[in-house]
């Protein structure tokens, strides 16, 4: 018994008052046999005998229990109040289910209470619970929305995407163009409707400062297809598509309730579009948002069939199968029709006499089409937040363990008087259920939290994310997440129990040695079992930041993009007519920005490298005989002025750049990239000189002056571009033109080189140097080099923020979990660790015992991690970069920096074990 | 002329006296009342324990759970205010019914 000295030293917890209560009488009865027991031993009975002396006293205390039971609950009729019992009264005098569910409602409510009882331990256990549910239900919400849930289109699953590949020549995504879509529409078998899009943008004049819209060209047949219906007025028609065709355009529905406040009264308004007024017939709904694009207005495509050639490949086109019709007769059907368009459309870069069975038709459902790469991201990470849920799981398990114990006696109080096994599981599920209910409802909190979290950042340039929303799915979801999770971490004390009766139990809470060996023996278990997922999690965020580091390592091909400002100038023909005066035009303007204070250099090319524009077309080298059969080998081209390489710091390896009397000359000269240099003629200084075209003999060959360095025009993640640049204005290539004829184009990317990029007023200036040459210009696709480069790894480095955030949450819970077995372990051991000391053993071997421990826990749980992390980062290999699934470095840093972290968190122990006092831990037995 | 309840209430007077000194729980104060009788008094766990939440539920008495650092979790019970007032009314009775039964049988009070 307890003196009063005792008492004031020791640490007594006071839990409050608990009400009179089934737990409370339980409880006691347990205690006073236990005593009886202990009571017995003490004076000198053997065990049996000491069972025995119980076991009398039991029957009494059977009905003890149940006569206390009774006088309880009459107490605890008054004491909660009439509502409650007289509807369960009602409930259970209809019997059968339904008393059954009356009990579980008392059970449950009184499992609350109970709860409520014990807020630090509810409050933890909530708190992690939601952490996981919360995670797991954010990224089930991105799947659920993003990749499982259909187009919000009306059948969507007949909705196809139309592509090209072209064999051999390197060109996987070669997309569609006038000729050959036009040809599908009018010769087609296998589509109900088919349409060609575009995206690009345009200059709204005529109302101070030009503004830039974003504007999707279109064919009638692309919202035929879809089956979109306008908001207001109408949809495009193929009367729309004739050249002679007023000009009718579309507003998208963002635009129109932004620009108009979404007034109905905008049909027959009208727009100045370069120069030339539009009327807005029609307003088109939010559901084109699902393309992952958001077009200000659309304009119609316009067919001049008398020019049209195939070429000018670059369109997108979407089509909608007949009923009854598979993917692989429609590209059957389409592989049938791609011969006829040369011979409907001839001329053009691709002449006819070679027959282009090189050009393969490639069809893909419109869904994999948007989501794309997209869909194996958003599963590895919801792999990842599983296992971190996982790891929550066994966290709150062991907490649970320690709470079933305290539990242990009056469960077998309760069988004693009668519940079965059944019941007695019950009597842990309930707490663990509602415990998880409640941490999925804080979940559901903490995961719309996230959701928004994760849309604003739009790291990983997700499509579709307008779709994002907690639907009845993701609900269902959640609870099932709850419900399971409660289930585990509720089933393992229950598990634990065994079939042991009454006076085992007994025997065993006599026992302190023996006490706790199960318990200890489960919360190893789920120790090693956190370290093992904890050790996967750490392992695939190691993968992702190498992948980040080695494209960080990438060489573009150009230098300081953080100083390099990129924007696209386009002068429409009803601005300038004559194609030698727009070039003129953007000659001024690059000499113009060149003067503004700041600036080094300034260069221009219709594309810039991972931005907009590039073109693809037909490669003829002086001396290499095209192939016999099949369209010549397509390259990548720019066209451009003065200063370019100079300005993205891109080196010249041989011969020399461009200048403007090259382009006033019309001067047939070429330079390529090393690549293609190696490629043809094994080094750059044995390409000076040769002759290359972009059209068959007889052509006017261009003489390479020049090589540059390779540049990864497509991404880092990309391999470099074979490229050919050509002066900003040459002599036409095609086919049919005359010496008078010259190529050059509209639209140009330039690129200004400045320490000032990234000042607004750098900006002002920028656009202060192109208005002061043409007011009428309206500035596009402004963007720092530095940013397209990013965006260019957004997705990698995005999977490696947010996995690096669930490694860090679970090597937390983790090394929690190790903590506690190691912790519970010596305040278990503690008179051991008493008599040790007391019979000689040092404090630093004492340490060492108790680390030891801790990192063979650790090292087991490693061991499971790692065979587990070689089999699962297979799985998120197309996300690497320059890195093996199993690579040994990342996985040596990560065993390592465990088990160092392991051993960490048991030094707290170890040292609390080191300072145990032999007498006192005597004592307390 | 003495409350009827008294005969049954002895058992709560009994209980409420191994309180006024220090807290217990349920054994305990079992074990103190079987050895202050010596022996004479042995209570059945049932009647104990309904004794304890029937005093409880008037307020006389309050259970609060405690844990000590080495020893199990146990239920002591504290006299409260209302409930020393019980115990002190309850032995004044006791006195006096005890003395006057003693005057009645012609025992003299030991």
């Amino acid at each position: 018994m307890s003196d009063p000295t005792n008492r004031r030293k020791a640490n007594s917890s006071v839990s409050g008052q608990r009400k009179l209560g089934d737990d409370r009488a339980v409880q006691e009865l347990a205690d006073h046999l236990e005593d009886l027991y202990q009571e017995a031993l003490s004076r000198g009975a053997s065990e049996d005998q000491a069972r025995e002396y119980v076991e009398i006293h039991l029957g009494e205390t059977a009905d003890a229990a149940a006569e206390v039971l009774s006088a309880v609950r009459e107490n605890l009729r008054d004491r909660m109040g009439r509502w409650a019992e007289e509807r369960e009264e009602t409930l259970r005098i209809q019997g059968g289910i339904v008393s059954a569910v009356a009990d579980r409602m008392r059970d449950l409510r009184l499992g609350a209470r109970a709860l409520a009882r014990c807020p630090l331990f509810s409050g933890v256990v909530v708190l992690v619970l939601a952490l996981g549910i919360g995670a797991t239900t954010a990224i089930f919400t991105l799947v659920d929305a993003i990749v499982l849930s259909p187009l919000p289109f009306h059948e969507a699953d007949r909705l196809m995407v139309i592509g090209h590949t072209a064999r051999g020549l390197g060109l996987q995504d070669a997309g569609q163009c006038a000729a050959w879509h036009l040809t599908y529409e009018e010769e087609n078998e296998a589509f109900e409707d088919i349409g060609m899009w575009g995206t690009g943008s345009v200059g709204v004049t005529g109302g101070g400062e030009p503004d830039s819209v974003s504007v999707m060209v279109a064919t009638s047949g692309v919202f035929r297809a879809l089956r979109v219906s306008p908001v207001l007025g109408r949809t495009f028609t193929p009367e729309d598509e004739k050249p002679e065709a007023p000009n009718g355009l579309l507003l998208g529905y963002g635009y129109w309730k932004t620009r108009y406040g979404g007034t109905p009264d905008v049909l027959q308004k009208t727009l100045e579009i370069n120069g030339q007024s539009w009327e807005i017939v029609g307003v088109m709904p939010a559901t084109l948002r699902s393309l992952n694009i958001e077009p200000q207005i659309f304009l119609p495509i316009r067919f001049d069939r008398e020019t049209l050639f195939v070429g000018n490949i670059g369109y997108d086109s979407v089509a909608r199968l007949r009923d009854g019709v598979t993917l692989e007769q429609a590209v059957a059907d389409m592989s049938r029709m791609l011969p006829m368009a040369w011979e409907k459309f001839p001329g053009g870069p691709v002449a006819n006499t070679n027959p282009p069975s090189e050009f393969v038709p490639v069809l893909q459902p419109l869904r994999d089409d948007l989501v794309g790469s997209a869909a194996n991201m958003l599963w590895v990470l919801l792999g990842g937040v599983s296992v971190v849920l996982l790891i929550s799981c066994a966290n709150v398990a062991n907490l649970f363990l320690v709470r079933a114990e305290a539990r242990e006696t009056e469960m077998a109080v309760r069988s004693a008087i009668g519940a079965n096994g059944g019941r007695v599981v019950w009597e842990y599920l309930k707490e663990s259920l509602l415990l998880g209910m409640l941490g999925g409802l804080a979940g559901l909190g903490l995961a719309f939290v996230f959701i928004r979290i994760l849309i604003a950042a739009n790291l990983a340039q997700l499509p579709r994310l307008g779709e994002v929303s907690i639907s009845p799915t993701v609900l269902l979801f959640t609870v099932a997440v709850s419900l399971g999770s409660g289930l585990i971490f509720g089933t393992v004390p229950a598990v634990r129990r065994g079939k042991s009766g009454l006076v085992d139990t007994l025997k065993q809470a006599g026992q302190s040695a023996m006490r706790g060996r199960d318990r200890r023996r489960i919360q190893n278990t789920l120790a090693v079992f956190q370290m093992a997922l904890t050790m996967v999690l750490l392992v695939a965020s190691g993968l992702m930041l190498r992948s980040v580091w080695a494209l960080h390592d990438v060489d573009p091909g150009f230098k300081n993009p953080e100083d390099v400002l990129s924007l696209r100038i386009g002068i429409p023909g009803t601005l300038i007519e004559d194609i030698n005066e727009a070039a003129l035009e953007h000659e001024t303007i690059s000499r113009r920005l060149a003067e503004i204070p700041g600036v080094e250099s300034v260069g221009m090319a219709t594309g810039i490298p991972m931005g907009d524009g590039g073109n693809v077309n037909p490669f003829y080298v002086d001396g290499v005989a095209p192939p016999s059969e099949g369209p010549p080998p397509m390259r990548r081209h720019k066209w451009i002025g003065e200063g370019y390489f100079e300005t993205m710091q891109i080196p010249v390896l041989a011969g020399r750049p461009f200048t403007w009397t090259d382009a006033h000359e019309r001067f047939p000269g070429a330079i390529v990239s090393e690549g293609l240099a190696r490629a043809y003629w094994g080094s750059p200084e044995e390409a000076l000189g040769q002759r290359v075209a972009a059209r068959p003999d007889p052509v006017r060959w261009h003489e390479i002056v020049g090589v540059v360095a390779d540049v990864r025009e497509d991404g880092l993640r990309q391999d470099a571009t074979l490229m050919v640049y050509w002066p900003q204005v040459t002599l036409a290539f095609w086919e049919g033109t005359t010496e008078e004829d010259v190529q050059s184009w509209r639209t140009m990317g330039f690129v200004i080189r400045s320490s000032r990029v990234g000042n607004p007023d750098f900006f002002a200036a920028v656009q202060n140097a192109v208005w002061d040459v043409n007011p009428n210009l309206p500035l596009r696709a402004v963007n720092s080099v530095d940013d397209l480069v990013a965006d260019s790894v957004a997705r990698t480095s995005s999977m490696l923020i947010l996995l690096s955030v669930a490694a860090g949450v679970a090597l937390i819970l983790g090394v929690v979990g190790v903590y506690g077995v190691i912790a519970y372990a010596v305040a278990r051991r503690s008179r051991e660790i008493g008599m040790r000391i007391a019979l000689g053993a040092r404090k630093e071997m004492v340490m060492r015992m108790v680390l030891r421990q801790g990192f063979m826990l650790a090292a087991i749980g490693v061991g499971f991690g790692i065979a587990l992390a070689l089999v699962l980062t297979r799985l998120m290999s197309s996300l690497l970069y320059e890195v093996s699934p199993m690579d040994l470095p990342t996985f040596a840093v990560v065993v390592v920096g465990l088990l160092a972290v392991a051993v960490l968190a048991s030094y707290l122990p170890a040292r609390r074990a080191a300072g145990v006092e032999p007498m006192e831990a005597l004592r307390v037995e | 002329m003495f409350n009827a309840n008294l005969k049954r209430g002895s058992m709560e007077l009994l209980i409420l006296s191994t309180l006024e000194d220090r807290t217990r729980h349920g054994y305990d104060i079992g074990k103190l009342l079987e050895r202050r009788s010596t022996g004479q008094l042995e209570f059945r766990v049932s009647t104990l324990y309904t004794a304890l939440y029937r005093m409880e539920k008037r307020g006389w008495i309050k259970g609060r759970w405690v844990e000590k650092v080495g020893e199990r979790r146990r239920c002591f019970y504290t006299l409260t205010p209302a409930g020393k007032k019980v115990l002190a009314s309850q032995k004044k009775e006791w006195k006096a019914f005890s003395s006057m039964v003693n005057q009645v049988i012609g025992m003299s009070h030991v």
